[in-house]
């Protein structure tokens, strides 16, 4: 191999899927396919996911979940959950999208599709990020009944987004979640998929479950921030460089610039043909390692991936520059081919 | 896909070209001969505008993953115009790329209310949020949540909480802050936003602007 590349095993996401579906049953499962699938790429990624099962798949941005829609067809719902403008909003149900809303002023622009828009309505329980607050969820859900009434819409779901702070503040957020749903019904709304966890929540306990689960990081085998492994899966991507020079030390074709923080330099080991070595230094185009017996130009180093080779997983890396796992992953360069295997 | 509709509600990175000019033109007097490296699409700024850049600024050669018209490939004995230098980064020259990004969402946020993954951030009074496009799968990275801040209606507001992959929330006041508004993350006239996004992580400036340029949309500016 002469450049670096992300290496992502169909086969363990395939593994990954059935054994997040097994557990979350009988919720189904969303696959979250967001900002190209965590940068792996939807079309490979939804294929795959499809073969395990997947019959639900969502994210934030619009290109992500059209994407996703194109690739499943009618094997799969798909849910866009950004605050789009009117534009994208009548863009995503042309494309058969359905939107999650949480914002009185979006529904009346999702409302503006030719065809009847199919929403998940969002409360905000606790996040204050996107979602409608408690105060204004009634008269939130009296419009959305109007606006049903009249064909412009129809309200598939009730949903929230939870702070995983802490068990009794998740409880709570899952109480008022209860009762927005309770509200949207006696407004006349008869949402049939409740949604409120994601990883974490949907994993350890089974009453944040609810008729659907929202799973990202773990079907790509990505465990929590100081979180335990989670039975039956492992990291999906290998970010692997050739080795481009032997001295004193080992040079790869890595750098910052290809998205391989640079204060990973000297906080970690990676994988190399000879165990784990030392990672010395990360510069913009190039990072070196701690030599070993034999290195020669063309030799692969992994800087992150299932760990069965000497190297850290995502989430080992996050945590050494005090991240999730998530954000190594997803700062790996758009140049860098992805190149599929399984 | 490139339909221009699909980019409204997503953070976007401007790349000016004069800015880029009068670097690459300063750095040049300190170091005539220099090439340009273009490696990484010039390190997220976009080879074929940088390239033009540099040769309106007089430079000839340079350092290039791919051919790129009007340059000779260097051979790595010739120096490169330092990094820093040519995009305007650690206080050299002025910033080439601006971050900026649509407000999505405004929303009260009442003393006490936790905001964002893990509550990190509670609001001590009663207050207004602006939800503002752009996490780390953007390159905004996560360090900086409750770090830095972002220009909006031309005032320094605060990011709150933590960033999270695709939005972060910021405390707004009283600023007169509307849906589709542009927040500013970092660039031009700028410089010390940047600086504060490096402090917040550890990272070099050059591997933020870069992993932004690279992963947002971009247009290049005058």
């Amino acid at each position: 191999m002469t450049r670096a590349e992300l290496r992502v095993d169909l086969q363990r996401l395939r593994e990954n899927v059935r054994a997040v579906r097994e557990r979350m049953a009988p919720a189904e499962v969303l696959v979250v396919i967001k900002d190209d699938a965590y940068a792996q790429g939807v079309e490979p990624i939804v294929a795959a996911a499809l073969d395990a099962g997947a019959v639900w798949f969502g994210g934030i941005d619009l290109e992500s979940a059209i994407r996703a829609k194109r690739t499943a067809g009618d094997r799969a719902r798909v849910l866009c959950w950004m605050t789009l403008s009117a534009e994208e909003a009548r863009l995503g149900v042309a494309e058969g999208i359905e939107l999650g809303v949480g914002d009185a002023d979006y529904l009346e622009r999702a409302a503006t599709a030719p065809s009847s828009a199919t929403l998940h309505l969002k409360i905000d329980t606790g996040l204050h990020r996107n979602g409608v607050r408690p105060e204004a969820w009634a008269s939130f859900c009296a419009r959305a009944a109007e606006l049903e009434r009249a064909g412009r819409i129809r309200t598939a779901g009730i949903w929230t987004h939870i702070a995983e702070a802490s068990d009794a503040e998740d409880d709570a957020s899952r109480a008022a979640f209860d009762r927005a749903v309770d509200a949207a019904r006696d407004a006349g709304l008869a949402p049939e998929t409740r949604h409120l966890a994601a990883s974490a929540a949907a994993w350890h306990r089974p009453e944040f479950r609810y008729d659907l689960v929202r799973i990202g990081a773990f079907c790509y085998g990505i465990r929590s921030e100081d979180g335990p492994e989670i039975d039956g899966t492992a990291p999906v991507s290998s970010l692997v460089a050739p080795v481009v020079s032997v001295g004193g030390d080992v040079e790869i074709a890595i750098g910052a610039v290809d998205g391989f923080p640079s204060a990973l330099g000297g906080r970690v080991r990676v994988g190399t043909p000879a165990g784990p070595r030392a990672l010395t230094r990360v510069e913009p185009f190039t990072s070196r390692v701690e030599a070993w017996p034999g290195a020669a130009i063309g030799d692969e180093v992994i800087l992150f991936g299932p760990g069965t080779r000497g190297e850290p997983t995502p989430t080992d890396l996050g945590e050494a520059i005090g991240t999730v796992g998530e954000e190594p992953l997803l700062r790996v360069s758009p140049l860098l081919p992805r190149v599929y295997v399984g | 896909m490139s339909d221009p509709i699909l980019g409204m509600s997503m953070p976007r990175a401007r790349v000016s070209r004069s800015a880029l000019e009068r670097n690459i033109a300063r750095a040049l007097r300190a170091a005539p001969g220099a090439s340009i490296d273009l490696r990484r699409d010039a390190c997220g700024h976009g080879a074929p505008l940088v390239a033009a850049a540099a040769r309106a600024a007089g430079v000839t050669c340079a350092i290039a993953e791919e051919h790129v018209d009007g340059y000779e490939l260097v051979c790595s004995a010739s120096p490169a115009l330092p990094l820093e230098a040519v995009f305007g980064l650690e206080g050299r020259g002025e910033p080439a790329m601006t971050l900026v990004a649509p407000v999505l969402q405004v929303k009260p946020l009442y003393a006490g209310d936790g905001v964002s993954y893990g509550y990190r951030h509670r609001a001590d009074r009663d207050t207004r949020v602006a939800l503002v496009s752009g996490g780390y799968a953007q390159g905004v990275a996560r360090a900086i949540g409750s770090s830095a801040s972002v220009m909006l209606a031309g005032t320094e507001a605060p990011i709150v909480g933590r960033v999270a992959m695709d939005v972060c929330v910021v405390d707004i006041g009283d600023l007169g802050v509307e849906v589709g508004d542009e927040a500013q993350f970092f660039g031009a006239g700028r410089p010390e936003m940047l600086r504060a996004w490096a402090h917040a992580t550890g990272w070099t400036e050059i591997e933020l602007a870069a992993v932004v340029g690279l992963r947002v949309p971009r247009e290049e500016t005058a």
